[in-house]
């Protein structure tokens, strides 16, 4: 199995990581990472080049990531840059020179500089590339699979204390009595004093069914001995508008148009699920439209193809080119929310599986996409590439396609200005080209947030719901239009 | 052998320890203990009108066992031989009969009773494969399904006796049945796709063939006059066989579909949009292989759950709030004076729930007889049909390849090396002799690929050796799809010749097969062989190479190539040219079907 997995890339899109004890919170490596990691020198650092060359979608040329990431180097090693370094290294072409060339560099490469040097070296290599070591890309997937085996809470450090920011309702933690605000003096009998997050994070972990003794306390409380038994957390990925008790949503915008509000916090293997639970609810309480708020979060690329099949019975969902093939996804006949009406949430930062899921709902007519432009975020899939000694790297291994082939794109500098201030300028039918590469909202919600007066509340959620309730409201209209109608 | 003359030995030892459970036999002895060891195995259950005893048709036993509902003790088993796949009563003012469908001879078996003693009256004969029959509400109208031969038929009952009226040819092989209350449709459902019809029951008419989102169709019932139930499986051909995707039902689902039998009517329409799924199961919990389907007169509502032993009870409103557990594969259920009736294929027995309390009140399990220990073959159909073999329970290997045949579907596992392109799952149907096996034809045993298989697709635990054994050798015994009369009356049909220009047109087609070249990767008897061969279709992750599937059976398959890309038969040449060098006339192209159709 696991063979496979390492010939082919696994291809999703790097997980937008929630925080559950997560060891990427903490900040520098861990003496522990130092010593499992084989050293940093010029053949590693040649190894992660030729990774980006081979599997990157539209990697630079190797001259240029060795450039970028000597500069660094020098700069690690707070050496000035030479003058001729640029020539020297873009007259060296094959690998082996460029190894003999950084072998006899006056500055050293060692892991004390690694981070400095792969942040130069990725400077230039498109879809925010990064390095992920065994430990991580381990905890990575079990959270992914919603599958995480621990306690269930999210930590941070408050005046070098650990403290529990939020207990998951779906976890171990909860039923046992931890609660959001507890500091964790001793974990196991070891008080925490003087312990950085990470290792107090490596602590908490275990075994699915092991057991761990925790002593907490309330602040201005008396401390107070748990313990907790290991096992899967439970993390919801659909959310709904607000919680009114532990792991129960409202999801009714209000009672009387019966308008649902979904918010998508990540995409999983378990989104699917849960949204035929929820939908199997709402529609037993009459629903008569529903807003997906796909704003925030990410998720595997996978996950949201499922996802876009639970939607839409038949047509392209979109397609995936990587560099030797060019999937196209289809809609496989059945979905949920039969005869109800879906709206669509984006926003400036909605990041790639978002727009291509908006994309999706908008070209089968399934769904009103509300919102604004997504320009922020490159439209990359990206996918891990196991590299030696456990390291994963996440890479832009693939470009992602609308139903009609038109590749998913980044707003150019041109278009981001004009989206700027009249924003509706993009609307469809009013461009030729270049719109088919980027989503436009077919109700969009200009800037600044409330446009006629909603105060304190999501603008966006708040169009949303009004364009469903009140079928007038007409969509592509113009900024003007827009405050107007609603 | 020698285990199995022991196995033999050691269950007559252990039935003369018990008292032999039927009394009514005047055999002797001898013949209690015959019965007492018998596989029974029964697959359907009626009542009589009363509600006083309880028929079971036994499959393998070739026996009626007859059940006391009130002592819930076998009192009866009447031998009746053959194959029973079907049972039904039916009433002629003081006087009733049991009518027994027999899939071994193709017969309906009349049995009327003197006294307490019930005998085989009449036999008539219906078309070949039965394994469905119904009874109209009147009591005057019998429809029975003919698997393989495609076969609605209809009889009259009369004065107890029945007689054939009509026979409708389908484009699917059926199984369910059910009919509209108001008894004007008869809903007819693919044993193996999502395929349904609702037929006039007054001119056997066929109305419009609808394709709804599932397969695997183990249960229908009406709630109502305007709504159908449909039980049944939705595999996904986008999901990969992963552990998260199989463990979060994203890969196969297990459903309770409600239809508006409008919808069936509809001329145009997909079924797509028409169908609202409530899901059986959960994630850690699931419900493979649901089944029959009762309604009953409050609106309450129990599917079995066939491959995971328990049956779900709740209602529309609230959803399939409970699970009793039954015995080993419930595959027919009554519902009877607020108790349930179950009938446990693999335990030979039958459980009664009670039904407006399940609950609180434990199930009462009565057993039908002892079993003798199982041939491997045996206990390997019993793991075939066992969704327990999957993680979470929820597939069995029945799921896609149905009866051993298969849905139909697709599904994107690893047999083929790689996620990313969905398979076609293949026909068992003979699969013994048709090695190596999977797609790309890499597996070189068919215990390599059952083990592959559930732990790769199914996700399941790895089988004990006996275990995949078991599965193997119940494989090797599954024969081909027979090459019926009635399939040739279909192909007559198709092709619009009589039976002697169909042999002509068969003999030409064969002759072009040969010709053509085919015999060279379609090698007869089995009509495959064990390279693999580039025909020039290559799959989305670059797979070009794949073992040619045998032609046995090819007239059974909705979908052809890796991928399904031609979803018939004639498209395979007409539309993809396979391994042709010019397109084929007209006549030859009728003529090479017609011979592939009698494989």
């Amino acid at each position: 199995m696991q063979i496979l997995y390492c010939s082919r890339m696994m291809i999703f899109l790097y997980l937008g990581l929630l925080l559950v004890v997560s060891p990427t919170a903490t900040a520098p490596a861990s003496e522990n990472e130092a010593t499992q990691k084989s050293n940093f020198d010029a053949v590693h650092f040649m190894a992660i080049v030729e990774t980006i060359l081979e599997h990157h979608i539209v990697p630079p040329t190797r001259q240029q990531m060795v450039l970028d990431g000597v500069k660094a180097l020098y700069a690690a090693h707070g050496q000035p840059i030479p003058a001729r370094l640029s020539k020297e290294i873009s007259e060296l072409a094959s690998l082996e020179a460029l190894t003999d060339y950084l072998l006899t560099l006056p500055v050293q490469f060692n892991e004390d500089v690694k981070p400095t040097v792969l942040q130069g070296m990725f400077e230039n290599v498109p879809g925010v590339p990064r390095l992920i070591d065994a430990e991580e890309a381990r905890v990575q997937e079990s959270l992914q699979a919603n599958r995480y085996v621990g306690i269930g809470i999210a930590l941070t450090m408050t005046a070098d204390v650990p403290q529990i920011s939020s207990v998951m309702h779906g976890g171990p933690g909860y039923p046992a009595g931890v609660k959001a605000e507890d500091f964790i003096l001793e974990i196991d009998g070891q008080p925490t004093t003087g312990k950085d997050l990470g290792s107090v994070v490596q602590e908490l972990r275990g075994d699915e069914g092991t057991a761990v003794s925790l002593l907490l306390q309330q602040p201005n409380d008396s401390a107070r001995p748990i313990t907790v038994v290991r096992g899967v957390t439970f993390i919801p990925t659909i959310e709904g508008l607000n919680e009114v008790s532990p792991g129960q949503w409202n999801y009714f915008a209000d009672r009387e148009s019966k308008i649902a509000v979904l918010r998508i916090k990540q995409f999983g293997p378990s989104t699917v699920h849960e949204l035929k639970k929820i939908e199997s609810q709402l529609r037993s309480e009459n629903a008569t439209g529903i807003v997906l708020d796909l704003r925030e979060g990410g998720g595997r690329l996978h996950d949201v193809v499922l996802f876009a099949d639970q939607l839409l019975d038949d047509g392209a969902i979109g397609e995936v080119q990587t560099l030797d093939s060019n999937s196209i996804h289809q809609a496989q006949p059945g979905s949920l929310f039969q005869r109800i009406p879906i709206a669509a949430l984006v926003d400036v930062h909605s990041g790639p599986d978002r727009v291509f899921l908006a994309a999706a709902l908008q070209d089968s007519k399934r769904a009103k996409i509300v919102g604004r432009v997504p320009i922020t975020q490159e439209m990359f899939v990206r996918g891990y590439v196991d590299l030696a000694d456990g390291e994963r790297m996440l890479l832009a291994t693939g470009l992602l396609k609308r139903g009609d082939g038109n590749i998913l794109q980044r707003p150019s500098q041109r278009e981001r200005s004009l989206l700027t201030s009249p924003v509706v300028a993009l609307a469809p039918g009013k461009h030729e080209g270049p719109t088919r590469s980027i989503v436009i909202p077919d109700l969009v919600v200009p800037y600044p947030a409330n446009p006629d007066g909603i105060e304190g509340r999501d603008a966006v959620v708040e169009m949303a719901v009004r364009m469903l309730a009140d079928k007038t409201i007409e969509v592509n209209p113009t900024p003007q239009d827009a405050s107007e109608s609603s | 052998m020698r285990n199995h003359l022991a196995a033999v030995v050691v269950s007559l030892l252990s039935s003369l320890a018990t008292a032999p459970t039927s009394g009514a036999h005047d055999g002797g002895d001898m013949e209690d203990l015959r019965q007492a060891t018998l596989l029974r195995r029964p697959v359907a259950l009626i009542c009589n009108e009363a509600g006083s005893k309880l028929f079971t048709a036994n499959r393998d036993s070739g026996t009626v066992s007859v059940v006391d509902c009130d002592s819930l003790e076998v009192i009866d088993e009447i031998d009746v031989g053959g194959q029973p796949a079907d049972i039904l009563v039916v009433k002629d003012g003081k006087r009733d009969a049991i009518i027994v469908l027999d899939t071994a001879n193709n017969q309906l078996l009349v049995l009327r009773r003197r006294g307490d003693v019930w005998t085989v009256s009449s036999r008539v004969a219906v078309a070949d494969s039965p394994v469905r029959c119904i009874a109209n509400q009147a009591g005057n109208r019998l429809y029975v399904a003919s698997l393989w031969s495609r076969a609605i038929s209809v009889f009259k009952i009369e004065d107890l006796r029945v007689s054939p009226i009509a026979t409708t040819r389908l484009p699917f092989e059926p199984r369910e049945l059910c009919l509209s209350s108001d008894g004007k449709h008869l809903v007819v459902a693919s044993a193996f796709s999502g395929q349904v019809v609702a037929i006039g029951t007054e001119n056997l008419k066929p109305g419009i063939f609808k394709s709804i989102p599932c397969h695997n169709i183990r249960g229908m019932a009406f709630n109502g006059a305007d709504e159908l139930l449909i039980a049944c499986q939705k595999l996904n051909p986008i999901a990969h066989s992963t552990r998260d995707d199989v463990h979060w039902g994203n890969m196969i689902s297990n459903l309770l579909l409600r239809v508006p039998l409008e919808k069936l009517h509809e001329a145009s329409g997909s079924m797509d949009a028409s169908c609202i799924a409530m899901q059986l199961g959960e994630p850690g919990n699931a419900a493979g292989d649901p089944g029959r389907i009762v309604v009953g007169p409050s609106g309450e509502l129990a599917v079995l759950l066939s491959g995971v032993q328990e049956v779900a009870i709740g209602d529309l409103q609230h959803g399939m709030t409970h699970r009793a557990q039954v015995g080993k594969r419930p595959i027919a259920a009554i519902g009877q004076g607020g108790r349930l009736f179950v009938a446990n294929q693999f335990s030979d027995s039958v459980t009664v729930i009670d039904w407006a309390d399940s609950k609180s009140n434990s199930p009462v399990t009565v057993s039908l007889g002892q079993q003798p220990i199982l041939t491997e073959a045996q206990f390997g159909e019993q793991l075939f049909y066992d969704s327990r073999m999957a993680l979470d329970g929820w597939m069995s290997c029945h799921s896609c390849h149905t009866e051993g045949h298969t849905n139909g579907q697709r599904n994107d596992n690893l047999s083929d090396g790689s996620f990313g392109d969905a398979k076609q799952v293949l026909s068992l149907l003979g699969v013994g002799e048709t090695g190596p096996w999977g797609w790309n034809g890499s597996v070189k045993t068919l215990k390599d690929q059952v083990v592959s298989s559930i732990e790769n697709t199914m996700r399941g635990s790895s089988p004990t050796e006996a275990q995949a054994d078991a599965i193997v050798a119940y494989l090797e015994q599954l024969p081909a799809p027979p090459r019926t009369a009635d399939a040739n009356q279909w192909a007559a049909q198709e092709t619009d010749s009589n039976a002697a220009g169909l042999t002509d047109l068969r003999v030409h087609g064969q002759q072009l097969f040969r010709s053509l070249k085919c015999v060279r990767c379609h090698v007869p008897p089995t009509f495959t062989s064990a390279e693999v061969y580039d025909v020039g279709v290559s799959d989305a992750v670059g797979n070009v190479q794949f073992n040619p599937p045998s032609l046995r059976g090819v007239n059974f398959r909705r979908a052809f190539f890796h991928d399904g890309r031609a979803s018939d038969l004639k498209d395979v040449f007409s539309r993809h040219q396979h391994q042709l060098a010019q397109p084929l006339q007209e006549e030859d192209h009728a003529a090479l079907i017609a011979y592939l159709r009698s494989l």
